[in-house]
């Protein structure tokens, strides 16, 4: 009974901690980024690729790759999975904010291949290197992705 | 026009390869406003160090990594500087490993960097160059940066060539950031900017507490045109999550005898990445200047 309290307590804390971490935000625009006198030091630490131009910009890339797909499938036999070949390939580099215990590293953990899997859909997210660096405030995890139909 | 080529050339390259960790950032800042300089007053319109640039790493071995940035002025009030669509800032390549970073280009000094968040209207009429020197972007630069490994400091060592000039010069910087303090110290010794080879040191220390964010600088300067020291203090006061209040006050006799400003103004967030904001500020000096400055601009970031 004690055991089941616990397990569900700590669910319930583990849910409240995840979505406040969620909420944080963990780094600043990206020009202010490249303005900090120690940029060169976190310059990989920020993905920006889902922000401002650089959403536009890859969703254009996307589209600009679709189309010679489309037309190698229209001029030779139809392909199995069209629609992961018209997604393109990618890789890319994911980092956490810094932890200082156990709960916090696999919760950081959890979200960065969360976070790679939501962008590679429909592909899958394979895994290529996990990078852990000590800072003052904690461990800082960086994760190294690459989107894969396989 | 070439410059125009080179900089879409580079964007171009650069989102032509999805395997790089390439970011596209930038700003665009215009703020109108009501400038009485001397007893003449005029309505401006003007842009504030509005920029668009890249940067990126590329890991090229085990623990070797390239990094870049690429990055271009642009004015949004009379849409060119001096013929230029394009203007040229921070701008370097350079190599990254756990031993520390060694970059070259054109950018700024160790000094300028070190002055962190404290000039609360920087790029306004009321930045912090206005009262003391060593503010420079120099060509000709080659800095090693220490691995952010080594904890809270970040120690800055750089070159800079005779090419541009006769001399060559220093400009070196330690950084201490750890939770709400900043400290810095930096040193330049013949820094070539528009007061000629310069002989500087610099001292700046920022400090949050709760809602409110302390800043101060101190700087002694010794020039070819003569020699002086500064300070200066800023103070910012986060009203709200949407309003911030800031103001800061400076003296010097290194740009000028008896120079002085004061600023206040406000911050009003109107989304993650933009900001409308109004400001006054008044510049003074014992050589006559007597110059006032009202306005209200808006920022926006990407």
């Amino acid at each position: 009974m004690l055991k089941r309290y616990c397990l569900v307590c700590g669910l319930i804390w583990l849910s409240v901690w995840s979505l406040t971490a969620l909420a944080q935000e963990p780094c600043e625009p990206a020009v202010d980024l490249a303005d900090s006198f120690d940029a060169v030091n976190r310059i990989g630490d920020c993905d920006y690729s889902d922000q401002g131009l650089n959403k536009l910009l890859s969703g254009r890339t996307q589209a600009q790759d679709k189309e010679p797909s489309q037309q190698q499938a229209s001029s030779s036999a139809p392909a199995p999975d069209t629609q992961a070949q018209a997604q393109p390939a990618h890789s890319a580099r994911l980092a956490s904010t810094p932890v200082s215990d156990g709960l916090g590293y696999t919760q950081q953990r959890f979200q960065l291949l969360q976070r790679a899997a939501q962008l590679c859909q429909p592909l899958k997210a394979e895994i290529q290197r996990q990078l852990v660096q000590y800072g003052s405030d904690g461990l800082v995890l960086t994760v190294e992705y690459h989107c894969t139909s396989q | 026009m070439q410059r125009h080529f080179l900089a879409l050339g580079l964007l171009a390259v650069s989102l032509a390869q999805p395997t790089q960790a390439v970011t596209v950032y930038g700003k665009g800042n215009v703020a109108l406003q009501h400038a009485d300089e001397s007893g003449e007053s005029e309505l401006q319109l003007v842009s504030n160090a509005s920029r668009i640039g890249v940067m990126g790493s590329e890991e090229i071995s085990e623990g070797i990594e390239v990094i870049y940035q690429f990055e271009y002025g642009t004015e949004i009030d009379d849409g060119d500087s001096s013929g230029q669509t394009f203007t040229q800032r921070n701008i370097y390549l350079g190599l990254k490993t756990s031993a520390g970073t060694l970059m070259a280009g054109n950018f700024d000094t160790p000094t300028k960097k070190a002055q962190g968040k404290v000039d609360l209207f920087d790029n306004l009429e009321g930045d912090i160059k206005n009262i003391v020197t060593g503010d420079n972007r120099v060509k000709n630069i080659v800095q090693y940066v220490s691995p952010g490994s080594i904890g809270p400091f970040t120690a800055k060592v750089a070159y800079i060539t005779e090419e541009t000039d006769s001399d060559a010069g220093v400009s070196a910087s330690l950084a201490y950031k750890q939770d709400a303090l900043y400290l810095a110290a930096a040193i330049d010794q013949d820094v070539e900017d528009n007061k000629g080879a310069t002989d500087l040191y610099r001292l700046v220390g920022a400090y949050t507490l709760g809602s409110v964010q302390l800043g101060a600088l101190y700087e002694s300067f010794d020039g070819e045109t003569g020699d002086g020291d500064g300070y200066f203090g800023s103070v910012q006061w986060k009203l709200t999550d949407k309003w911030i209040l800031k103001s800061q006050y400076g003296q010097s006799d290194i740009e000028k005898e008896g120079r002085e400003t004061l600023s206040v103004g406000g911050d009003y967030k109107l989304s993650k990445s933009t900001k409308a904001f109004v400001y006054a500020t008044h510049n003074e000096d014992d050589n006559g200047r007597d110059d006032d400055y009202v306005g209200v601009g808006m920022e926006m970031k990407f």
